[in-house]
């Protein structure tokens, strides 16, 4: 189960509307590899691991991006908070506003929605954990190229935080990895998948 | 502690924060006894700060609702709100 705390994991303090930046940050929230995708990724794939290591760090992770969802949520809620008709036409967000006025829902920067089809979970301990480092670079990647087009400080601040909890979780399935290929045949690591296989090298 | 509510909390998140990271070390280096001896180190210095926040400027989580007059949860500000 879940608790909720009433506060962001980091804080988010915009002051100046700009819904441009707000369509851009979306992707984070509901594109390809927002914390969304992250967040369900995780929390999904624990079920049929076999290392309670792994487990426990798929639990932990899986978690802060849901505090990752809240905190792009709350940069966007608070980039297009009182926006008049003539700012939403101006910049754009206008084609996002006619269906879902200033309320956040999931979608790519582009405009596609959410989908469960941007993130596996295989049932392969290998295989998922690659799955999750790869995961991890792009939502690393996609800041990068956030701070690329977004130049203010107030924004960008949460922004850097989020790009280096990526790396941080890189570094820990990286770990989680090596973990399970210990546990493997070094000259074969699909010889077998530990999830289904009860055999061990 | 003498902090006003933004500082208090701020110390909260910080503080938190070093435990969120903490707990990522642990779970792929659980005998670590530098790592462990720092958990119990930030946990006494979270558990006394939210307490106190608790009881000065309302919960953080929902089973700390000390007020037996108000349900202060749904008044005092979310998150999300500047």
């Amino acid at each position: 189960m879940w608790k909720y705390e009433k506060r962001l994991q980091y804080p988010v303090n915009i002051s100046k509307p700009n819904a441009k930046a707000a369509q851009i940050i979306m992707s984070q929230y509901g594109g390809p590899d927002g914390e969304l995708s992250a967040s369900m990724r995780y929390l999904s794939q624990r079920y049929s691991m076999k290392d309670r290591t792994i487990m426990g760090a798929l639990t932990d992770i899986g978690t802060e991006e849901l505090a990752h969802l809240e905190i792009v949520a709350t940069i966007i809620h608070q980039l297009t908070k009182d926006l008049t008709p003539e700012e939403l036409k101006a910049s754009g967000f206008d084609k996002y506003y006619v269906d879902h006025t200033l309320a956040i829902w999931p979608q790519a920067a582009a405009g596609i929605p959410f989908n469960a089809c941007e993130f596996q979970c295989k049932g392969d301990t290998i295989t998922d954990l690659y799955e999750d480092m790869a995961a991890e670079q792009k939502a690393r990647s996609t800041y990068e190229n956030i701070l690329r087009l977004i130049k203010d400080p107030e924004i960008c601040d949460p922004i850097r935080y989020l790009r280096e909890r990526e790396v941080v979780h890189f570094q820990r399935f990286g770990e989680c990895l090596r973990r399970a290929q210990d546990d493997l045949d070094s000259r074969n690591f699909y010889a077998f998948n530990p999830q289904i296989d009860t055999k061990r090298c | 502690m003498n902090m006003n509510q933004k500082q208090l909390l701020m110390y909260i998140d910080q503080v938190s924060f070093a435990i969120d990271d903490l707990i990522l070390f642990l779970d792929t280096h659980p005998c670590d006894k530098d790592a462990l001896d720092y958990y119990q180190k930030l946990r006494k210095m979270r558990k006394e700060a939210v307490r106190q926040y608790t009881t000065e400027f309302g919960p953080l989580t929902i089973t700390e609702n000390e007020n037996e007059c108000y349900w202060d949860w749904v008044k005092t500000p979310w998150p999300w709100e500047c």
